[in-house]
This record gives C-alpha cells, sequence and structure tokens, in this order.
C-alpha cells in the first residue's frame, strides 16, 4: 500500500472521528444554548409583565382612584395593564403569549382553559411550588410555556373581589355580579402563564449546527488537500524519482548521470546528499575495480 | 446648633403669630386656566393667580377657563368653564369657611375637614359640604351633585337630605329631586375633566405672594345682570353695592328696562314715589330748579 493511500485512510478517519465528535458537542451545546435562551424569553416576558402590574398598582392606580368613584377604568387593574402591554408586544411576536388564567375570573378574557386550569390546580395542590415550566404542542408550533401561581396575599385584593357588596360601585356596573367575588385571603386564584415558541430558537440552533459542520468540512478538506500536495511535492516526488535512480545505480547503470539536485536542507535534502556521496563512493569504488 | 429650653419657648411664642397668620389666609387663587373676570366692588377686573378672595367678589370663568382657590387648610374650590360664583361672606379662621352662591356651572369642593364651614347655594339646591370631596354641576333649573368622598347636607326644597359617599343628587326643573347611588352619564358628560381628577395644591406657591387683579374698567348692567336678577335673598344685597353706578345713564337705563326683574331698584331710580305724602307734595309744588 501507497505511502500517500496509508496517510490519506489514517487523515481520513480521524478526520471522521473529529467531525462526529465536533458534531455532536456542538449539537448539545446549541440545543442546550436553544433551550435556555427559550426559557430565558419567557422570564423575560414574565418579569415585563410583573413590572407592568407592580407600576399600575403603584402609580397608576392611586392617580385613578378618584376617577373610579364615576366609572370603572380597568387601566387600573394590574392584570389589565399586563394584558393589554403584552397585545402590543404580540403584534410583532405574535407566537409569544401571556395570560393571567384564573379560575374565576371577573373579566371573562381571563377564564382559564382547561389545560390552564389543570396548572393552576397543579398549583394549588402544592401550594410551595413557585413556578412550573413545560412545553406544548400548539396550532402554531411546539412551545414552552412558565407558569406562576397567582396567590392573594394582600386586602387590596378583597376589596375588589371579596362580596359584591364590598366591590367598588363602578366594577359591579361594569362586570356584573356573576363573577370575580369569593376569593379569599392566600388562595391561589390562577396562574400567570408566559407561552414562547421553541420552534425559533430550535431552528436557528439548527441552522447553526449545520453551518458549522459544512465549515468544519471544508477546513478539513482544505487542509486534506493540501496535506496531500505537500506529501507529494516534498516527499513522494522526490523519494520516487531518488529510488528510481537507486535502482538504477544498484545494477549498474546510469552510473555517471549528474548528481541529485539538492533543493532544500530539510531531511529528504540530507538523504538525497548522503545518495550523492554513495554515489560517487560507488562509482570510484567500481573504477577501482576495473583499473 | 442646639437651642437651651427656655430660649425654644421664645422661639415658639414668637412663632405663634406667623403661623396664626398663615392659616388665617383667605382662600387664593392658585390655578387659573383661560380667562376669568372678577368683579369686586363696581370694578371689573382680569383675574391672575395669587388673587386672594375677598366677600362679594363675582367670579365668572370663561368659556374654555378652569379656576381652583385654596384655603389655607387644603380645602379647595374648583370652578370649572362658565361658571358664575358670588362670595357672599368669607369668614376667616383656620378652617375654610365661606358662604358662596352659584348660578351656573361645575363646581369641586374637596379637601373639607370636619371643622370647615362652607355653604354652596344654587337656584336649584344648597349644599353643606360637612367633610371630603363633592361635585355639583348647575345648568338652568338643572343641578346635580355627587358626593365624591366624605358627605354633605343638602336641602333642595321642599327635602333635605343626608348625602354619603356615592351617593347622587339630581334635580330637574321643577320635578322632585332624586338620590341615587350612581351619578348619571349626562352630569358625567357636563363635568369638566380636571374633576375628575384631585384637585392639585398649589398653595405653597402663593402663601407668601399675593397678587393683585388687573383692573379692566367699571361694571356695566350686562357685567352684573345675572345678579340683580337672582333670587331675591342674593340680589337685594346688591342695590347698596351697585347703587353708585345707577348715574351711569346706561346702566340706568337698563336697570330701569328690566325693573321688574329687580324691583328693590325702583326706590333708587324713582326716589320721589317713596317721600313721605307732605314732602312728597312740597317736591311736586317746588320749582323745578329745586328738583335733584
Amino acid at each position: 500500500m501507497k505511502l500517500i493511500v496509508k496517510f490519506n485512510l489514517v487523515f481520513i478517519l480521524v478526520f471522521l472521528l473529529g467531525l462526529g465528535a465536533a458534531g455532536y458537542v456542538s449539537n448539545e451545546l446549541l440545543q442546550r444554548n436553544a433551550r435556555e435562551e427559550i426559557v430565558l424569553n419567557a422570564r423575560i416576558v414574565m418579569e415585563s409583565a410583573l413590572a407592568a402590574r407592580a407600576y399600575t398598582s403603584t402609580q397608576v392606580g392611586p392617580l385613578l382612584q378618584t376617577q373610579m368613584k364615576y366609572k370603572f377604568l380597568p387601566q387600573s387593574v394590574p392584570a389589565y395593564s399586563a394584558n393589554e402591554i403584552f397585545d402590543v408586544v404580540r403584534k410583532k411576536f405574535p407566537e409569544y403569549s401571556y395570560k393571567e388564567a384564573v379560575l374565576n375570573p371577573t373579566n371573562p378574557r381571563n377564564r382559564a382553559n382547561d389545560w390552564e386550569a389543570d396548572i393552576v390546580h397543579q398549583f394549588r395542590n402544592a401550594s410551595d411550588r413557585p413556578e412550573m415550566i413545560g412545553e406544548r404542542d400548539t396550532p402554531a408550533g411546539r412551545s414552552l410555556y412558565i407558569a406562576r401561581p397567582m396567590q392573594i396575599k394582600a386586602d387590596a385584593c378583597l376589596y375588589c373581589h371579596s362580596t359584591v357588596d364590598a366591590a367598588p360601585k363602578t366594577l359591579v356596573e361594569k362586570y356584573g355580579p356573576a363573577n370575580g367575588f369569593g376569593w379569599k385571603m392566600n388562595e391561589i386564584i390562577g396562574a400567570q402563564i408566559v407561552s414562547v415558541p421553541t420552534d425559533v430558537p430550535v431552528a436557528r440552533a439548527n441552522r447553526a449546527f449545520q453551518t458549522f459542520m459544512v465549515s468544519l468540512t471544508v477546513v478539513f478538506a482544505f487542509i486534506f488537500v493540501a496535506l496531500n500536495l505537500m506529501l507529494w511535492y516534498m516527499v513522494i516526488r522526490p523519494v520516487t524519482r531518488l529510488s528510481r535512480l537507486a535502482d538504477q545505480v544498484s545494477q549498474g547503470e546510469n552510473m555517471d548521470a549528474p548528481d541529485f539536485e539538492v533543493k532544500s536542507g530539510d531531511e529528504i535534502g540530507v538523504l538525497t546528499q548522503s545518495f550523492n556521496r554513495m554515489k560517487k563512493s560507488l562509482v570510484q569504488a567500481m573504477k577501482m575495480l576495473e583499473g | 446648633m442646639r437651642v437651651a429650653p427656655p430660649l425654644r419657648w421664645v422661639f415658639a411664642l414668637l412663632a405663634c403669630p406667623v403661623l396664626a397668620a398663615a392659616a388665617d389666609l383667605p382662600a387664593t387663587l392658585t390655578l387659573l386656566e383661560g380667562p376669568a373676570g372678577l368683579v369686586r366692588g363696581v370694578t371689573r377686573y382680569a383675574l391672575v393667580e395669587g388673587v386672594r378672595m375677598q366677600a362679594g367678589d363675582i367670579i365668572e370663568i370663561g368659556d374654555k377657563g378652569l379656576a381652583e382657590f385654596e384655603f389655607p387648610d387644603g380645602a379647595a374650590i374648583a370652578m370649572g368653564p362658565g361658571t358664575r360664583m358670588l362670595a357672599i361672606s368669607m369668614p376667616r379662621g383656620r378652617s375654610a369657611a365661606g358662604d358662596f352662591h352659584v348660578t351656573a356651572g361645575a363646581l369641586k369642593v374637596s379637601g373639607v375637614s370636619k371643622d370647615a364651614r362652607l355653604r354652596v347655594s344654587t337656584p336649584v339646591f344648597t349644599l353643606w359640604p360637612a367633610e371630603g370631596a363633592s361635585v355639583m354641576v348647575v345648568r338652568g333649573g338643572d343641578g346635580s351633585v355627587f358626593i365624591e368622598s366624605g358627605s354633605a347636607r343638602l336641602a333642595a326644597a321642599p327635602a333635605t337630605h343626608n348625602l354619603k359617599s356615592g351617593e347622587f343628587f339630581s334635580r330637574k326643573d321643577a320635578q322632585k329631586g332624586t338620590v341615587s347611588q350612581r351619578p348619571s352619564q349626562a352630569f358625567m358628560d357636563a363635568m369638566p375633566k380636571a374633576f375628575f381628577d384631585p384637585l392639585p395644591s398649589r398653595m405653597a406657591r402663593y402663601k407668601d405672594r399675593e397678587a393683585q387683579p388687573r383692573r379692566i374698567e367699571e361694571v356695566s348692567y350686562a357685567d352684573v345682570e345675572v345678579w340683580l336678577k337672582a333670587p331675591a335673598g342674593i340680589r337685594r344685597p346688591l342695590v347698596a353695592r351697585f347703587e353708585s353706578r345707577a348715574d351711569d345713564p346706561k346702566f340706568r337705563s337698563a336697570l330701569e328696562a328690566n325693573l321688574r326683574f329687580h324691583p328693590e331698584w325702583d326706590p333708587i331710580l324713582y326716589p320721589e314715589k317713596y317721600l313721605p305724602p307732605e314732602t312728597a307734595a312740597e317736591s311736586a309744588g317746588a320749582p323745578p330748579a329745586a328738583k335733584k
């Protein structure tokens, strides 16, 4: 088997092993990063919603207190403002969603649907659970959700949601007396649920993986060609010529051929010089024998 | 720096009159948007922020204006667009006090403490805000009041009502007044937008800075016509105030033309009709040159 064949077989084997190992590690890394990005996105959405809620309850609500005596303004309700702000965000990112899913809401749009109600019940069964993360299939593709329990911890909540008689008249006037009452202190009444699509970050990770693998293959191919050319010009070709001349000299032919030209100082050059010296010695020895 | 205890008492005693003077400040115009007029004495002025309200002041807010008067104790009276109000009396004291008459417009009285003595009369009802904030709108023969917070007593003949926070009184034309638990949409539509929010306090800015209104001219009949034709209890005390204006031929002719609306001006316009019989006979027999 020729040297170049052996060399290339080893090279290809190393290349395939390297490509496989790099592919596995990079794919794992990219997929993990994609998931972390999805969770981070969901957390950012959740924190934005919480910030909107806090801003509404501490700053907007007090300003509207007097107006609320005339007409109920949902803008003073933290859940409403969080939903409204997120609705604006959804115009640009329709696959994202935020919902304050409540089992017995004042505003019907906050009523929990089946899977959301399941989450609320899970929180009710494990009230110390701070967060829940999961994935589900939606018509728009697979999505990851983060849910946090909504627990009544302040008397201010009960001002509007304890009994119809205690609630602001303007609130009852707007939403009626049927829903959103009977809440109790420390009760988990719902869950804040953020859903973010997993397809986009995963697809981005897959694209990054493909690009990386193709780039790696191209680099290996370039190295393969370069190494083969170097091997051919620097080792195989001079050694082949040297071995052919050595064959001729060993059979007593072409003894007066000029010295092999020494072009480099590397190992091949040293071998050539040694061969030239050996050929000269051989020619002199032959002349002495003939004389 | 530490002050010796006896000196603290001296400082405190020295500060008392200053604090008392601040507390006794009359209502001050602390917020004005748009044009607003003031009739003080027999002169018409343009209102500016910082003017102190006086008893007898007639305040008229332009159709797009808004004004807020603040008392030193935190009470405030805001007048909406097109509101006309007469300060019948303004006793000074530590708490807001005053007797006002509003012929038309929208008024918000807020920050009323239990010690305040305020009374607002209108052609439809009379209101005594007891505490908190209340808003009233008066247009023609219609009048409504909403108690935003606190309570108020309201008299609308023949009934009297003790209104609580959240209650709404309304009376249309000469119909019987009704009390309901929610303000009507018509009332809210008629309310100035600014009245839906708490009245801002800008008293600190004008506490030590009194401004004088800008004089325009002496009042014409048209300037005070509404008040001269007001209910008898309001318009009668105004006769002595505007008597000097009867010397103005234009004012006098307008008084004569509208005498049926304010017959109390008859003795001013035609004093000879009210002389004792013998004096009247003498006056009738006297030569014209002696007649004034």
